[in-house]
C-alpha cells in the first residue's frame, strides 16, 4: 500500500502496473536518440533469438521513477541512487508489474531504501535499489 | 567491539565511499578533510555505518559531531548499552 497518508517504515511495498505502446518506444526513442537495431529493428530482434523489439530499459526506469516520484517514498523525496539488472526482456504490449518494498529506513540520515522488481507473468524483467532522501517526520524507526 | 575495531570498520566505510580520498584516517577525520564528503556524502555514510555496524542514530546526535573520534565515543557509547 502507499505511505501518503503515514510515517515510512520498513516492509511498505507499492506495486504498479504498466503496458509499453509503440507510441512509448517512439517517444523514448526521440527522448534519447537511441535507434539501437534490439529496441527498433524486429527482423534484428528475431536473429538475435528474441521474440520481437525489446522495451527500452529506460522506459522501465520511467516507471520506477513513477513509483518513486508519486508513491513511495513520494512528492516529497529525492533520489540518492538506483540500480537496475535486466534480467529478461519485455516486449511492446506486454504488461508488466513493478514492486518496490522498504528495505531499511535512518531517521538519522533521512534515508528511504528499497528493493524492486520487475515481473511480467512469471518472468523476472529487471530488479534493484533505490535510496531516497525525505524531509524529517516522514520516516517511522520501529521496525 | 574495541576502539580500535571501531576506527578500523569505519576506515574501511570512508575508503570505499570517499574513494578518492588518499589521506589518513585518524579520530580528527572530518567532512572538511574529504572532497566527497558532502551531504549527499554523510547521509551515505551514516546509512552505512547504521547497517554494518548494527547502530541507530538520531538526527539530534548526527549534528553533533565534528569529527571522527567524537562519531567513534557515541558508537562506543550505544554497543555498551
Amino acid at each position: 500500500m502507499s505511505p501518503s497518508n503515514r510515517h515510512i517504515r520498513v516492509g511498505d511495498s507499492v506495486e504498479h502496473s504498466f503496458t509499453i505502446t509503440e507510441d512509448d518506444m517512439r517517444l523514448f526513442q526521440k527522448l534519447s536518440a537511441d535507434y539501437s537495431l534490439i529496441h527498433t529493428d524486429s527482423d534484428f530482434a528475431g536473429e538475435r533469438g528474441f521474440d520481437g523489439v525489446i522495451v527500452y530499459g529506460g522506459l522501465l526506469l520511467a516507471h520506477l521513477s513513477h513509483v518513486v516520484g508519486q508513491h513511495l517514498p513520494g512528492r516529497k523525496g529525492t533520489s540518492a541512487s538506483w540500480s537496475i539488472s535486466y534480467r529478461a526482456p519485455l516486449y511492446v504490449g506486454e504488461t508488466a508489474a513493478l514492486n518496490l518494498t522498504v528495505t531499511n529506513v535512518s531517521v538519522a540520515a533521512g534515508m528511504v531504501e528499497g528493493r524492486y522488481k520487475i515481473t511480467c507473468g512469471d518472468r523476472t524483467i529487471a530488479k534493484g535499489q533505490t535510496q531516497s532522501i525525505v524531509p524529517a517526520g516522514m520516516i517511522d524507526d520501529q521496525i | 567491539m574495541n576502539r580500535i575495531g571501531i576506527l578500523a570498520q569505519l576506515e574501511g566505510l570512508i575508503r570505499d565511499l570517499f574513494d578518492e580520498y588518499q589521506g589518513p584516517v585518524t579520530e580528527d577525520l572530518s567532512a572538511h578533510d574529504v572532497e566527497q564528503w558532502d551531504s549527499l556524502g554523510n547521509v551515505q555514510f551514516v546509512v552505512l555505518i547504521e547497517k554494518t555496524m548494527d547502530v541507530r542514530f538520531s538526527t539530534e546526535e548526527m549534528a553533533s559531531l565534528s569529527n571522527l573520534g567524537e562519531l567513534m565515543t557515541l558508537i562506543e557509547r550505544k554497543k555498551s548499552l
